[in-house]
């Protein structure tokens, strides 16, 4: 359970923070939202592994 | 370019056409069953949360707000990240009590029809703006590739295809249970031709539009407003609001509901989803930007909302143009087809049910079911065609869509309260709703209906804009709060009624299983004339049957607590057909309990002891430390050594420990839940015979058993439950235990026996002593005469007693030695090696029985030595060989074997002779016992025997039967 709290915590961390103004800047390559989507995205099997298991 | 009314009815036939062979193919199993029941099926099947609003609208919103069009998505991300939390337990309860949409699931857990009722109708005016929606896409789309086709006529025709595609497909089964794998196949094929369809013109753009990715850099490089644009716009816009809203749209939106929970054929997919579903999306999104930005290089003259089909037409190829056109049908169709199920189910159980109840019994009930949800979905439908010509043609899709959205996002705390907080109730959930319900429509509703018709009129500034805010972020918030605040307040100063308190706890995974009752009718067959009063006798015969096979209950079942069970199977297997609230009514009318014959407690506790070991995981905080501490106790009780039964009030055997199931031989799971009746003899006769006898306490209670005698004192307490005074007779069951004493029974059997032959041979001193001295006497005095007289025939009677006072003096003598054989410091004890003194035992043995030819082997290791009085051991073989002779018959065999093992030195004598009963046997080494003849034996030589082995802390333990033998065994301790 700590792991699915901690992806999301950092999920948040990227998409309500304003963490989200830096890589909503219109200097960064236009795919860095897609990319954060992405690495969020990859996270959740590791985060549900555990769980999974259950 | 323009494409016929004909082409593009034409291929929207075929498109149609190929969604129902896919899906009867499914259905018909055509297609392998697995394909159905992969997780990537059900993941795409997930793909109905992009509907046209994704399609056409997530261009026109990245137009006007930037990326903030991801956050219809991204919020979803993080609802599935938290899915094992929020989604699995709702996986689990819909599953489980057969509930079919989230107004089922809230008139489940908050035990109110009404909860349901305005769930439904709440949801109703949520989606019907968005199904509106979906049918205005679909034709202004088309419109826009052929001006000339008449709308009215498209609209109607797409709406008529869905309705049949619906009841085809949609409505095949009633019961949850069985699954629609054609439809669930049909919408991840619908997936897959809007994920191609946008992925194709994302490729068309960049390559033919920009001339490659350089080309899209290039031109963005060239026009750093509209990346600026994209960003900034994104900042400025509700992106915390539509993150909330999306996040509670990702489960809750009657579509997703059905395709997550309802249609979900294996909860493991649930684990695939939580990162499949996010990840197509991602895929269907990275198309947006640059058909946006391809659009506006092509500069197409056009609202935004529409520059997917509008690009697909600049491309000029009609097959392209229609594939696309085809992108947007799917989506839209896939979201009309599954939201209208799930609302055609919703309003069946929860509109119209409670308001005009069970139908004729004479009718089918299925059938009445199944027909009653096909009208409602074709009513849904056309309704949602009403609502597109009343209001849609005002609004962009991404208002319609947000509407929607803040509609469902009112289930959130609700959702909240039903997973976390078990002290939320029905009045504050209804209150909660309906304030948010309230909010929604001040804020969102009555400003599109009041510039309804007029959309030019100087209307009064709205509440956001009073308040300072953007549209989404305060009715997003207001209504939330509103309901928040309302759902607490409401549930704080309310009570919750038993029912609702036992659902709660059962959402909430505080209690694993409901409370089971006992029902009044005696028979399964009783079920089904009580049933069909309401269902009918066709419905009500198999649903019953249904449950009985479900639980494996055969008809002649008659235990109240096990028809019990399949009462409440049957609750649940009718929760699934026609909502848990009416499956409630039905059943507690129809099939009462009896509310004298609760399951006790006892019995109760075993069900959620195997229910707790099931869900171990799943525990967390207080409940897990409460089941730590459960566990211990239950494995002090596991480990006692005595056996502990207990038994509830009717009989039933609730506890049963290791110890009881290895002097019994009654495994713990054989056991456990049956009757006392049912256990082997002689358990049930001696366990009930206690029970019902006055005694507490009953000292050494012989058992007969397989494996022999044993003896075991019993105890017993009654249990009181936690309001039953303490002097009261009665309890919530009685525990047995059963300490096995045996081997104390043995032990004070042989300390009885000690002292018998230590008293015996105090005895047998005095008498020798009494005897000899005159046995003496009269000996020499014989021998004197014999000296003195020469008369032969006198001399011949002296001789005779003299024979006599030699018997008496071997009588004496023996008599002497077994009085001295507790004198231990009498005993001269060394070493000295086994097999000489055996040897010479054997001799002497032989020796005085001449006569008979036996056949004696001796089997010993020449090292084997032993520690003791070396005259009085080789006394003890010499005894035991001689009975050994005696029982023998000439050329029989007598074996001797002794061997080391672990500190111990064993010898085995064995003969083949008459052998002994057990009476004999068990009287072996008493003193004076003998089967020989008068004078051929004093029966003390065994008694001598025990004894000696006894002096040097030995055992003899002797087996035999009538006419197979006899086996005598003697341990020594090792020498040290």
């Amino acid at each position: 359970m700590e792991r699915i709290f901690l992806v999301f915590g950092l999920a948040a961390l990227l998409l309500i923070s304003p963490i989200v103004g830096w890589w909503l800047r219109p200097e960064l390559p236009w795919y860095l939202p897609y990319i954060t989507w992405i690495l969020i995205i990859i996270l959740i099997p590791w985060a549900h592994r555990r769980i999974e298991g259950r | 370019m323009t494409i016929s009314a004909e082409g593009l009815f034409l291929s929207s036939l075929l498109y149609l056409l190929i969604l129902f062979v896919v899906a009867f193919a499914a259905e018909r199993r055509w297609l392998s069953p697995t394909v159905a029941r992969h997780p990537l099926t059900y993941i795409l099947s997930l793909g109905v949360y992009a509907t046209t609003w994704s399609f056409y609208g997530s261009v026109g919103f990245a137009s006007t707000d930037g990326f903030l069009f991801l956050a219809v998505y991204l919020g979803l991300t993080l609802a599935f990240i938290l899915s094992p939390i929020l989604m699995s337990p709702i996986l689990r309860l819909v599953r489980e009590y057969q509930l079919t949409s989230v107004a089922d699931l809230f008139a489940f857990r908050f035990k109110s029809q009404t909860a349901g009722i305005l769930v439904t109708l709440f949801t109703l005016a949520g989606t019907l703006p968005y199904i509106s929606l979906q049918i205005r896409a679909v034709t202004e789309s088309a419109r826009l590739l052929n001006p000339d086709i008449p709308s009215e006529t498209l609209s109607l025709g797409f709406c008529a295809m869905i309705v049949i595609f619906s009841i085809l497909f949609g409505t095949r089964h009633i019961s949850p249970r069985e699954k629609h794998e054609g439809l669930v196949v049909a919408i991840a094929f619908e997936s897959i031709i809007k994920l191609l369809a946008l992925l194709l013109l994302a490729g068309f753009s960049i390559i033919s539009i920009f001339g490659g990715l350089d080309g899209l850099q290039h031109w963005l490089n060239s026009h750093p407003e509209t990346l600026h644009r994209m960003t900034t716009q994104a900042h400025e816009g509700p992106w915390v609001s539509i993150l909330i809203l999306s996040f509670a749209a990702a489960f809750l939106l009657p579509r997703q509901f059905h395709m997550l929970f309802t249609e979900n054929i294996s909860p493991r997919s649930l684990h695939h989803a939580a990162w499949g579903l996010p990840l197509l999306l991602l895929l269907l999104n990275l198309a947006i930007p640059v058909v946006l930005w391809a659009a506006i290089k092509a500069d197409l003259k056009m609202p935004a909302d529409y520059f997917v089909i509008g690009l697909a037409q600049h491309s000029g190829s009609v097959l392209f143009a229609v594939f696309v056109f085809l992108g947007g049908v799917s989506a839209a169709s896939a979201m009309i087809i599954v939201s209208t199920l799930a609302l055609a189910g919703m309003t069946v159980n929860h509109l119209i049910l409670p308001a005009i109840g069970t139908p004729n019994p004479r009718m089918s009930f299925y059938r009445w079911l199944q027909w009653g949800r096909r009208i409602i979905i074709a009513i849904l439908v056309f309704s949602g065609y009403a609502f597109f010509r009343a209001f849609a043609t005002h609004n962009e899709l991404v208002q319609l869509g947000l509407i929607s959205f803040v509609a469902i996002a009112q289930f959130l705390p609700g959702i909240v309260g039903t997973l976390f907080w078990s002290g939320a109730n029905r009045f504050g959930f209804i209150a909660g709703l309906t304030g948010g319900a309230l909010t929604w429509f001040v804020v969102l509703i009555l400003p599109l209906i009041t510039r309804l018709g007029t959309p030019d009129i100087e209307v009064p500034p709205t509440l956001w804009e009073l308040a300072g805010q953007d549209k989404w972020t305060f009715s997003t918030l207001a209504s939330l709060s509103v309901n928040g605040v309302l759902f607490v307040l409401f549930s704080v100063v309310t009570r919750q009624s038993p029912a609702e308190r036992e659902a709660a706890a059962l959402c909430a995974q505080e209690l694993m299983t409901p409370y089971r009752t006992r029902v009044r009718l005696a028979s399964p067959q009783e079920f089904v004339p009580a049933l069909a009063n309401a269902l009918g006798a066709e419905t009500a015969e198999f649903e019953v049957r249904r449950a009985q096979r479900d639980l494996e209950i055969r008809d002649e079942e008659t235990d109240t607590k096990v028809l019990g069970r399949l009462r409440e199977r049957i609750e649940r297997n009718l929760s699934g057909l026609i909502g848990p609230h009416v499956a409630r009514d039905v059943v507690n009318i129809r099939l009462p309990v009896d509310r004298d014959l609760w399951i006790p407690e006892a019995e109760r506790v075993r069900s959620m002891e195997e229910t707790l070991e099931a869900s171990r995981s799943q525990l967390k905080g207080l409940a897990a430390q409460l089941d730590a501490m459960r566990r211990y106790h239950r494995q002090v009780l596991e480990e006692l050594p005595v056996g502990v039964c207990s038994v509830s009030p009717q009989g039933g055997i609730v506890s049963w420990n290791r110890v009881m199931e290895s002097v019994s031989g009654i495994p713990k799971n054989s056991a456990l839940g049956a009757n006392l009746n049912d256990l082997t003899s002689p358990w049930s006769d001696l366990i009930e015979e206690f029970l019902n006898s006055s005694q507490t306490h009953v000292h050494k209670k012989m058992v007969p058993l397989e494996s022999g005698t044993r003896w075991f004192t019993l105890s017993k307490a009654v249990m009181k439950g936690p309001d039953q005074d303490h002097d009261s007779p009665s309890g919530v069951g009685t525990s047995v235990l059963f300490h096995d004493v045996t081997e104390v029974h043995r032990m004070e059997d042989q300390l009885a026996h000690s002292e018998r032959l230590a008293s015996i041979g105090r005895f047998a001193s005095g008498v020798a002593h009494e005897i000899g001295n005159p046995v003496t006497g009269i000996a020499s005095l014989a021998q004197n005469l014999e000296a003195e007289l020469s008369d032969p025939e006198i001399n011949s009677e002296i001789q005779g007693i003299l024979e006599q006072t030699y018997r008496i003096n071997n009588i004496v003598q023996t008599l002497v030695n077994f009085s001295r054989r507790g004198e231990s410091d009498l005993l001269q004890t060394h070493r000295f090696p086994l097999r000489p003194c055996l040897e010479e035992a054997s001799e002497l043995v032989r020796m005085s029985h001449r006569g008979k030819s036996i056949d004696l082997t001796i089997d010993s290791p020449k090292d084997l030595e032993i520690e003791g009085d070396r005259q009085r051991v080789s006394q003890v073989f010499v005894n035991i060989l001689s009975n050994a002779y005696d029982a023998s018959e000439p050329g029989d065999i007598v074996r001797i074997m002794a061997s080391a093992s672990t500190g111990q030195v064993e010898i085995t004598i064995r003969d083949f002779g008459h052998g002994m009963s057990d009476e004999i046997s068990e009287r072996i080494f008493e003193p004076f016992m003998t089967t020989k003849q008068p004078g051929e034996g004093t029966g003390l030589g065994m008694a001598l025997t025990y004894g000696i082995i006894r002096d040097h802390n030995g055992s003899i333990e002797v087996e035999s039967a009538p006419g197979a033998g006899t086996e005598v065994r003697i341990t020594f301790p090792a020498p040290s």
